[in-house]
């Protein structure tokens, strides 16, 4: 699932996807989808952090880590 | 609360568990290759499905597991009376609540510090976690989930650190050095930088229990109960 940021000239691994409705005027972050789709864009976590919209719209930030960072052993 | 006397006529010690921790690490790379090679060379291991891991864990689990048994049974009294694997009245709740406590309140306030002074965050920490339950697609890839990491891990981990390591430590170089010197390696061995803090000051909770109680139900408690948290939490999410 390895795939880099689609910001010019960053060659991070992506962390986040994200996608937007112009008639809703909002772009949803989340997670990083699966699978690449034409219609959404990879971002690091440096960029998808400072992803910014455009006056008017609505960023809905769905990646919702937990609150105190969960850990596993195994 | 009362510690419970320990065999000390056992010939098993330090030895056994670094050869239990050597053929753990072989069998794991060993069960990795072959998983990814059965797969596809060019695929990552992190995109491998939940069942592949399974398969790639019980390589590392052949070490950490056959080597405290069958050193237990060679050269000691079995695991049940040498490692203390049985459970006593408390030892499940006591588990239960150091395993909550653990992660939802000492994780917490051992990473506020670091996630200050860093540009580091709660996702960061929780990255590696993400990766694996991202996996457990459909309930067939949660079953699994919880099979390997809620309930498999907890107890194949504990018998090999807390009751080979730790009590091989504890015999040879006393208690304090034998509990941090087996949370440090419990925490090394899982190969996570930034979660190396979380891991040695889990393997410190999980040793006192081990060390206080004489036996290993409240630690393999707490483990199920810590790695379940985290599993709850990113599945429902």
């Amino acid at each position: 699932m390895n795939r880099a940021c689609a910001r010019p000239g960053c060659g991070e691994n992506a962390a986040a996807t994200f996608t937007y409705d112009y008639r809703a005027r909002t772009t949803w972050l989340d997670r990083l989808a699966n699978e690449a789709h034409p219609m959404s864009y990879d971002l690091c976590k440096v960029h998808a952090d400072a992803l910014s919209v455009p006056r008017g719209w609505r960023l809905e930030d769905r990646r919702d880590p937990t609150p105190y960072g969960a850990s596993l052993a195994y | 609360m009362t510690v419970p006397e320990r065999s000390t006529d056992v010939r098993w010690g330090l030895g056994d568990a670094a050869l239990g921790w050597v053929l753990a690490q072989i069998g794991g790379a060993v069960a990795a290759a072959i998983v990814l090679a059965i797969n596809d060379d060019t695929i990552d291991f992190e995109d491998l499905s939940l069942a592949w891991v399974a398969v790639a864990q019980l390589g590392l689990w052949f070490g950490m597991l056959g080597v405290p048994l069958v050193a237990s049974k060679l050269k000691g009294h079995g695991p049940v009376r040498d490692f203390g694997l049985r459970s006593e009245g408390w030892d499940a709740p006591l588990g239960f609540a150091a395993g909550v406590v653990t992660q939802l309140l000492l994780i917490p306030l051992l990473y506020g510090p670091i996630f200050w002074l860093t540009d580091l965050d709660s996702s960061d920490l929780e990255d590696p976690a993400r990766g694996l339950t991202d996996r457990a697609t459909g309930s067939l890839g949660v079953a699994m989930l919880i099979l390997v990491v809620g309930i498999g891990a907890p107890i194949v981990e504990e018998i090999f650190y807390r009751g080979l390591l730790q009590r091989s430590l504890e015999r040879r170089f006393g208690v304090w050095p034998g509990i941090l010197g087996s949370a440090l390696l419990f925490g090394v061995s899982h190969f996570q930088l930034l979660q190396l803090p979380a891991l040695v000051l889990f393997g410190v909770v999980l040793g006192l229990l081990a060390q206080r109680t004489g036996r290993l139900a409240a630690p393999i408690a707490a483990h199920i109960v810590f790695n379940m948290t985290t599993v709850l939490f990113l599945v429902g999410s």
